[in-house]
């Protein structure tokens, strides 16, 4: 990892960090690195433990990750929305400290525990004195997962960039750093030399004061925060001309929003990202701007399609999980879930196959028909699922919420109406209910498992 | 008429006007997909929709979709359903 110290310091004065309470240089940010290397020796945190941090983005915590990484530490980043969780990962983790960083990264404190036995996976790393991470996946589709990573393997892609290819972009840190696209942008912003610009609340309104303020030239984010940008209009108020490249991932992109989001910016380009917390982010390169199909590639990237699905084998990919078996086939080929449509080199991501909804044997994919009622006026926000049916297996079901109130009689006849001739019959929602709560998620993505919760209070209620 | 049977009419009838099927008189031995022209997916977003209204699903309780035909069938089965939750409410 000395590679990383000798990266920095070559961009030496230019600004590294941009927040709330000011810049930091990278000469400035390598003295905080420096810093917290010589805290360690202080507090006895040694190599090969794994140290938890809590805290947003911001130059200090960034300085403790990177710090952890040079000491040969395996981190374990937290935000602040999963406390409730916290005790039960810190176990997992076998976490040997825990230092939170408070907002603005001006005050920090460190818990050391006593001795714990590590997991077996984390001595792997340990016997080869390689730096890690953990992350919990959000555990959308059950229990949150604890994935070990090797930050050598993560970082390669970035450690093989040689100078003419570096490119010191400005860019709005968007996702956080519990989360594989946080660290990605993250690390993609620090070792290419280009500007962290790091903002309280990811609002539209302060994103948009944010691009406009600091000249911000990429914007990684998701499609949620894309159709919710479209919806509120906010972006009109500002000037974000500086905007050349959005990155949008973790979730399919509604065509609707794709095309909505083109038509507002016409000169900025967009570009789908495609990574797993088990497998960290690949090189992309999407057909065209307003296109879904894309092509995933990086060194040593192997990608196939099994029946309609992605599988990835990568040399990135996680060693396995704290607390689940090893979802690894014996070839390294790991089943990303993601029904794709292929064309040529070029794949089009469909949906989770566990979010497949069978009419009668026809596949539904929800966001497919979330695109299309999400063009309707009045629809602020659409999450379509399926429902038991003991007629046709399961029916559609669209949960809306609204701008103005709607009666939902009135509600279903203009949705069924907009869907005839946008969908097949079997695509068009059977149930149409209006919600007052909004689906998203802190990670800025539709949270699908909120329906179970409903559904069991409603049964609940009923029982 | 009691409420059970007046939300399957006005079910019936909503997911009528909604397909443009012809209007037809409802009877109790009117048959739903014979005599309505109801397609297998109508009668799906029909027990959803009761499941909605009337807070019971008899065909997730026991109660087999291919011995319901009629209009007066399907009063009668979502009638006993919500006697029954009524009943284990009271236990």
């Amino acid at each position: 990892m000395n590679w990383i110290p000798d990266r920095l310091q070559t961009f030496g004065d230019e600004i590294a960090f941009i927040d709330h309470y000011g810049t930091v240089t990278y000469r400035q940010f390598l003295e905080k690195v420096n810093h917290w290397l010589n805290r360690f020796r202080t507090l006895e945190i040694k190599p090969g433990q794994v140290v938890a941090l809590v805290g947003d983005c911001s130059p200090e915590s960034a300085a403790l990750l990177v710090a952890l990484m040079l000491n040969g530490n395996t981190a374990l980043p937290l935000a602040t929305e999963t406390r409730h969780q916290h005790s039960k990962w810190l176990q997992l983790s076998g976490a040997a400290a825990v230092i939170k960083i408070a907002s603005g990264g001006k005050l920090w404190n460190g818990s050391i525990f006593d001795a714990v036995a590590t997991h077996a996976l984390i001595d792997e790393l340990g016997t080869t004195g390689a730096a890690g991470l953990i992350l919990f996946t959000s555990g959308t589709s059950g229990e949150s997962k604890g994935a070990v990573l090797s930050a050598p393997a993560l970082l390669e892609r970035v450690r093989t960039l040689d100078a003419g290819q570096l490119k010191p972009r400005r860019s709005l840190v968007f996702l956080k750093l519990d989360h594989i696209g946080g660290i990605n942008t993250l690390f993609s912003i620090l070792f290419n030399g280009g500007t962290a610009i790091s903002i309280g609340d990811r609002s539209p309104r302060s994103v948009c004061a944010a691009i406009a303020r600091h000249r911000v030239e990429l914007l990684p984010t998701t499609p949620t925060f894309l159709n919710m940008l479209l919806i509120s209009g906010i972006y009109r108020d500002f000037d974000l001309s500086s905007l050349r490249v959005v990155t949008y991932g973790t979730e399919p992109m509604p065509a609707s929003t794709l095309a909505g989001i083109n038509k507002a910016f016409p000169a900025v380009s967009f570009k789908q990202t495609y990574g797993l917390t088990e497998l960290g982010i690949f090189s992309t390169r999407s057909k065209r701007s307003n296109s879904g199909w894309m092509k995933i590639g990086g060194d040593g990237v192997e990608t196939r399609i099994v029946a309609g699905t992605l599988h990835i084998r990568t040399p990135a990919a996680m060693l396995g999980y704290l607390n689940a078996p090893s979802p690894f086939d014996a070839g390294g080929w790991y089943n990303t879930g993601d029904r794709v449509e292929i064309d040529g080199d070029y794949i089009r991501v469909l949906g989770r196959e566990s979010e497949i909804i069978n009419v009668g044997g026809e596949k539904v994919y929800p966001a497919e028909v979330e695109s299309a009622i999400q063009e309707m006026d009045n629809v602020e926000e659409v999450l379509v699922s399926g429902k038991a049916s003991a007629v046709t297996g399961q029916i559609v079901i669209a949960r809306v919420v609204l701008k103005q109130p709607e009666d939902r009689g009135a509600l279903t006849k203009r949705l069924v109406a907009h869907c005839r001739g946008r969908l097949e019959p079997f695509k068009i929602p059977r149930l149409v209910t209006v919600h007052s709560e909004s689906f998203i998620g802190n990670r800025l993505k539709k949270t699908r498992n909120v329906i179970d919760a409903w559904d069991k209070k409603r049964s609940e209620k009923r029982a | 008429m009691n409420k059970v049977k007046s939300t399957i009419n006005v079910v019936l009838e909503d997911i009528r006007q909604r397909n443009n099927y012809p209007e037809k008189a409802l009877r109790e031995d009117s048959k739903v997909v014979q005599h309505l022209g109801f397609s297998s997916l109508d009668v799906a977003e029909l027990i959803a929709l009761l499941e909605l209204e009337l807070g019971v699903d008899p065909f997730s309780q026991g109660v087999s979709i291919m011995d319901v035909h009629t209009v007066g069938e399907l009063y009668r089965v979502y009638t006993d359903a919500l006697a029954q939750t009524a009943t284990v409410a009271m236990h």
